[in-house]
């Protein structure tokens, strides 16, 4: 009956490859029992409706071939508490910087470079792009996270220890990702290259004395505030030491940015044009806005280390 | 969520753990799927389809169900019954559920 192969059929096509044929000839072998019990009670062969109704207690496909694979999630329930709060951070940061970036380059500069519309879009594009990338890390994490047994192996004793604090893995977790994003912006973005990758569309820049300086100081930077919150993203803990390398991380990162925004332009002309050199100054522009708005959310940051620093030490 | 849909929910619970010792107690005489299903029912345990068949697949990969293809009634049906691995595992989980019985009795006795 056609109904029959239809439903079996669904099934089908969302069975692993291996048992596939296996699995269908037994649920069409069941199907032909129940039928052939109608049969037997009524002595004529079941009619559409009462195939209909068998079907129906055999279940939805979708949840009968469920039913025959492990239970699969891309995040389960122990991570989606910290996935949900991270992603709405995450998505508010970016969102923010971007938005900061367009309104002060158009007040600044009095040149409106985007429809209200298109405004829209742009940030929405930068939310998209934001939750790919954290719900990327925390699948990752969730896979992880089942091998490597990190929540079998948690310390209780760590909670009550006083030379020891409670870490959120929210908190590690966000500056991974947003230690992560600025290092590819840094390094593939603007690149190494003096020429800059903008040469090719006509638009003569080259890095100024300032990029010089700051480019591996940022890197390094960069690198050890990774592989530090990596760390901390599986220990889940703070100790004083911990938090004396966060702070200072902190710190030269406060330095190193607020150097960038008073030694001036990152980015120079390589000939005289009067245009590119009105575009060139809302880019420096906004380089300077993104750099203040990362100071502002790194001593936001510093201050919470601080605040689990005096925890500490009372 | 009703008084009656919480109650349904928690026996639901409740029974899910009991299935595969359900499940294994019926193998130990020969069945197919669906009469597997419609002896589970008329010893009063209501089981859906589509949790039951995918079951006795997974109790059959873990070992403790044995199955053959065979011919009855002109039609070609899968016949499950328990293995050895399965009788021995059937007999401490039995164990397993008559001590859960009796500390819940226990409990139950200790708190009237």
């Amino acid at each position: 009956m056609k109904l029959v192969e239809n439903y079996l059929g669904e099934v089908a096509s969302q069975l692993p490859q291996t048992d596939k044929e296996d699995i269908i000839a037994e649920l069409g072998s069941i199907i032909e029992a129940k039928m052939d019990d109608i049969t037997e009670r009524s002595g004529t062969e079941p009619n559409e409706t009462q195939v209909a109704s068998i079907l129906k207690e055999m279940g939805h496909p979708n949840k009968v071939a469920a039913q025959y694979g492990a239970q699969q999630y891309l995040i389960g329930p122990s991570l989606f508490h910290p996935y949900k709060k991270v992603l709405k951070l995450t998505v508010f940061a970016v969102v923010t910087i971007q938005l900061l970036v367009v309104l002060s380059s158009t007040i600044f500069t009095d040149v409106v470079r985007i429809s209200a519309i298109g405004l829209l879009f742009h940030l929405a594009s930068a939310a998209l792009y934001t939750g790919f990338w954290v719900t990327v890390a925390f699948a990752t994490m969730e896979y992880s996270g089942e091998k490597l047994d990190w929540f079998d192996k948690w310390e209780p004793l760590l909670l009550s220890n006083a030379k020891r604090i409670a870490a959120t893995r929210e908190n590690a977790i966000s500056n991974v990702i947003t230690d992560a994003v600025v290092f590819i912006w840094w390094n593939n973005w603007f690149g190494r290259d003096h020429d800059m990758p903008f040469t090719p569309n006509d638009f003569p820049v080259m890095a100024t004395g300032v990029y010089d300086i700051v480019y591996w100081p940022i890197n390094v930077l960069l690198i050890t505030s990774l592989a530090f919150y990596t760390w901390q993203i599986v220990q889940c803990y703070w100790t004083k030491l911990r938090l004396q390398v966060a702070i200072i991380i902190d710190i030269v990162s406060v330095i190193v940015m607020g150097y960038m925004i008073q030694a001036g332009d990152l980015f120079a002309l390589k000939v005289t044009d009067e245009n590119a050199a009105i575009i060139l100054d809302k880019v420096n522009f906004s380089v300077s806005v993104v750099l203040a708005v990362i100071i502002g959310f790194v001593l936001y940051d510093m201050y919470g280390h601080l605040k689990n620093w005096r925890k500490l030490a009372s | 969520m009703s008084e009656q849909e919480k109650l349904d929910k928690l026996k639901q619970e409740l029974r899910r753990g009991a299935l595969v010792l359900a499940v294994l107690l019926q193998l130990r005489q020969e069945h197919y799927g669906y009469s597997l299903r419609k002896a589970l029912i008329d010893a009063g345990i209501e089981i859906e389809e589509s949790t039951l068949y995918p079951l006795i697949r997974r109790l059959e990969t873990q070992g403790l169900l044995n199955s053959e293809w065979r011919e009855e009634a002109k039609r070609k049906k899968r016949f499950y019954r328990i293995s050895d691995m399965g009788q021995t595992i059937l007999q401490q989980l039995v164990k397993e559920w008559q001590s859960m019985n009796q500390s819940i009795e226990q409990i139950s006795t200790t708190l009237d």
